[in-house]
């Protein structure tokens, strides 16, 4: 019914830009695979992950996390009032998850056709690898955000058995995902554990699967903040009453929810520094600097703005407050995978991006957001549809 | 459930079999792992090297690996610092800033066969393998190219070759593990002319190397390089000039990568142990709070019903009552009024037979 | 020698291969004794 709304035509200049930068990203991906990794990246035997990992696992996988945090609050930490916004959240998270998956078998990997057969993962589990359990996790993770995705398709395509079978198992699901996700949120950060001297003492912490579970939580919360917000722009005229009431209510809970979470963060970061006696790192080189300017930058500062804008109801704050959390996210991530990873090493031997790497880093990002836009604009998410009752 | 007994108990005995089998061939006294014993190692003595570079060539030929664009005869190649890379699983660096007998110290730099390798712990297919003689062992044929191998290697060995398309591997030294299954030297032990490579068990070599620190206590620093770094390795290194100025990092630790990640790893049970106990508790009370409050809304709802019923069923009763006695009084008076007619009319009829009028009153209206 | 444990990452390798199997039993049986437990919380 409301795909014809947005429908203004295949040729609008949104499409034709990202047209074409699909168009040369493919064309570069053909290049990968033509002359190996080294064709179109920088990746070096110093620094074998470049913005790939560091965009596709890192940030991404904490961006999912919108999934877990918003079924937990729903469906275990009894939000239930705001019901609406699960469908999103659920579609971030599965989006997310399959761009991580997809984006790294398919062009991260040096043999992506041994990890899409699982061959060796049968025969050699690597069961002591951190990144296996991560890989176990995330795999298992799809499955059941497929699974809660599913029913909109199947309402979608009017399959309603199907979809009422589905249904059954939320709370199962809702447990599994935040299983799951604490799990492989936590060990992202575990596994920059076994190399202890690479990284920057101030990032380097026995914490830090701790620090990236907390911080994955204010993550998925303040993007459903921000994707509630981008949806509401584009996507107003799809929304059913029942998503706008609750909207106010959304972005005031999650704000709140949001800010006690960095407040934890920020907490066991300072505990952090003082188990490990790791103050005098904090003025004695730029890496203090910049460990300050992030701790209290992107943390401490949209902490306290997410707290004004709940304590004045000001939800315009909070929308860009989250912004400003997810940024803080994006640069936590970089800076322990790749810019206080190896801070050993002169300037020189540092790793930059080539332009074909952040190239094809885009073209990905425009491919997942062509394929939300067509999901939101096709599948009950935004509304409930009209021939399904809302389960609740 | 059709699981016979037998089969149930068959399990149960594998089970215990299974347990009993793995506490006793476990030989770690209190959790601590010594590594296989009479294991193989290197000891390099840099004090010996002259950076000749014939490890190198040996290493090259031995691994048939392509020949280089600089001949290994041409030393000028040590004016820069290199890395292992997948074509050279070993080079040698020379260190200008340091000097030792009026030379400079030159290093071998390749994999240094971890006791515990982290890199092994690293791999999500096992691909990497210490071997009870020493090496730790690349299986090729798992491998799916992830490099986290390399971002977990704390010396910063593992190669990968990144310009290969289709069937790109992790390239690093093998301590030429087929030769000494064959009972030969590794290639560069064999060919370094000066002995400063020597092969031997590796507590042996710790026992040289600890006899020559204290034979030449001014040739030496008093540290056996790998005796204990991230858990010890099986190459060894004695150096005469601080081990930091030659490139060797002196601030790994001596915790093992498998260590470290055995502690993270330890927290993933709990995490599944424990999150769904406390979720579903969370989720029984809120439940429960639901219920409680269904339920009180409920029986609000019915006492508000019952007492908005109770009161219109009195007013309809007063109504009916009223009506009622209306109705009776009304009907009294009707009955009183139409015989008070009759009467009178009777009356009246018999009394003026003359007069033929009839005479009748207004109805009651009931 | 073939046989015994010498090294942590033997001993992990060993014991994790079990852990994963008994974690994956563990959340199956969770789910079980929640329904078991709530199943006949209706009736009242």
């Amino acid at each position: 019914m409301p795909d014809k709304n947005s429908g203004r035509g295949l040729f609008t200049l949104t499409n034709l830009v990202a047209g074409i930068i699909v168009i040369i990203g493919l064309y570069l991906i053909f290049l990968r695979f033509k002359g190996g990794l080294g064709a179109v990246t920088n990746f070096s035997d110093d620094y074998p992950w470049g913005i790939w990992k560091s965009f596709f696992i890192f940030i991404v996988v904490p961006i999912g996390a919108a999934g877990y945090t918003t079924g937990a609050a729903v469906y275990l930490f009894g939000m239930e009032k705001y019901h609406s916004v699960v469908r999103l959240a659920v579609l971030i998270g599965f989006l997310s998850y399959c761009t991580a998956a997809g984006s790294l078998t398919l062009l991260d990997v040096g043999r992506p056709e041994r990890i899409i057969m699982a061959y060796p993962f049968v025969v050699q589990p690597g069961t002591t690898s951190l990144l296996f359990e991560v890989a176990l996790c995330v795999v298992l993770y799809i499955t059941v955000l497929l699974i809660e995705f599913l029913p909109f398709s199947c309402e979608w395509l009017g399959y309603r058995k199907a979809r009422n079978w589905l249904l059954k198992g939320t709370l199962a699901l809702a447990i599994f995902a935040v299983v799951l996700s604490t799990m492989h949120q936590s060990t992202l950060g575990a596994m920059w554990t076994i190399t202890p001297a690479k990284l920057h003492p101030l990032w380097q912490s026995p914490y830090l699967p701790v620090y990236f579970f907390v911080s994955s939580i204010f993550s998925g919360l303040s993007v459903l903040i921000i994707m509630t917000t981008i949806c509401k722009h584009f996507f107003k005229h799809l929304m059913n009453e029942r998503y706008l009431d609750e909207d106010e209510g959304v972005i005031l809970a999650f704000g709140k929810g949001a800010c006690v979470a960095m407040l934890g963060y920020l907490t066991i970061q300072v505990f952090g520094l003082a188990t490990a006696d790791k103050w005098h790192y904090l003025f004695s080189s730029m890496y203090g600097y910049w460990y300050l300017l992030e701790l209290l930058g992107f943390v401490a500062l949209p902490c306290l703005f997410f707290a004004m804008g709940c304590r004045e109801k000001n939800t315009k704050l909070i929308r860009w407050t989250a912004v400003w959390t997810l940024l803080g996210i994006i640069l936590n991530r970089f800076n322990v995978t790749l810019l206080c990873y190896n801070y050993h090493l002169p300037f020189s031997e540092k790793y930059t991006p080539t332009w074909m790497e952040v190239w094809i880093l885009i073209t990905v990002v425009t491919i997942v957001g062509l394929v939300f836009r067509f999901i939101v604009t096709r599948m009950p998410i935004l509304y409930d549809h009209p021939d399904f009752k809302s389960h609740h | 459930m059709s699981i016979s007994r037998r089969k149930f108990l068959g399990w149960m005995g594998a089970v215990a079999a299974g347990i009993g089998a793995s506490s006793s061939k476990t030989a770690n006294a209190g959790g601590h792992f010594t590594g296989y014993p009479d294991s193989m190692g290197v000891l390099h003595d840099m004090s010996l090297c002259v950076g000749c570079r014939l490890c190198e060539e040996a290493c090259n030929k031995v691994n048939d690996l392509p020949q280089p664009d600089k001949p290994f005869t041409d030393l000028t190649v040590l004016d820069e610092k290199r890395r292992t890379t997948p074509t050279s699983h070993t080079v040698v660096n020379r260190y200008d800033n340091v000097e030792y007998n009026g030379k400079p110290v030159f290093r071998k730099m390749q994999c240094n066969h971890c006791l515990e390798p982290s890199c092994a712990s690293a791999c999500m297919v096992a691909a990497f393998k210490k071997s009870p003689e020493g090496a730790v062992k690349y299986d090729p044929t798992v491998c799916v190219g992830c490099r986290y191998c390399m971002i977990a290697c704390p010396f910063e060995i593992p190669t990968y070759e990144y310009n290969e398309n289709l069937v790109p591997l992790v390239q690093k030294c093998t301590m030429c593990a087929p030769r000494i299954e064959k009972g030969e030297l590794p290639a560069c032990v064999e060919v370094c002319p000066k002995e400063a490579l020597i092969f031997h068990k590796r507590d042996d070599l710790i026992k040289i190397a600890r006899e020559r620190i204290r034979k030449y206590p001014d040739r030496y620093v008093d540290h056996i390089y790998g005796e204990h770094e991230m858990g010890g390795t099986s190459w060894l290194y004695l150096s005469p000039v601080p081990f930091h100025e030659v490139g060797m990092r002196e601030d790994l630790g001596v915790t093992s990568g498998p260590e470290l990640a055995h502690g993270s790893l330890g927290l993933v049970p709990m995490i599944v142990g424990l999150w769904p106990a406390f979720l579903l508790g969370m989720k029984g009370m809120s439940l429960r709070r639901e219920k409680v409050a269904t339920k009180e809304k409920a029986e609000a709802v019915a006492i508000a019903v019952a007492k908005a019923n109770a009161e219109g069923d009195e007013k309809v009763k007063k109504a009916k009552e009223f009506a009622e006695k209306q109705k009776e009084i009304l009907l009294v008076k009707a009955k009183t009024e139409q015989e008070k007619a009759v009467k009178k009319a009777l009356e009246e009829a018999a009394e003026s037979e003359s007069k033929t009028e009839t005479k009748i009153e207004e109805d009651p209206d009931a | 020698m073939e046989h015994g444990i010498y090294t942590l990452h033997d001993f992990m390798k060993q014991n994790e291969d079990l852990t994963y199997i008994l974690l994956g039993v563990s959340l199956v049986l969770a789910t079980l004794a929640w329904m078991f437990l709530t199943e006949r919380d209706d009736d009242e």
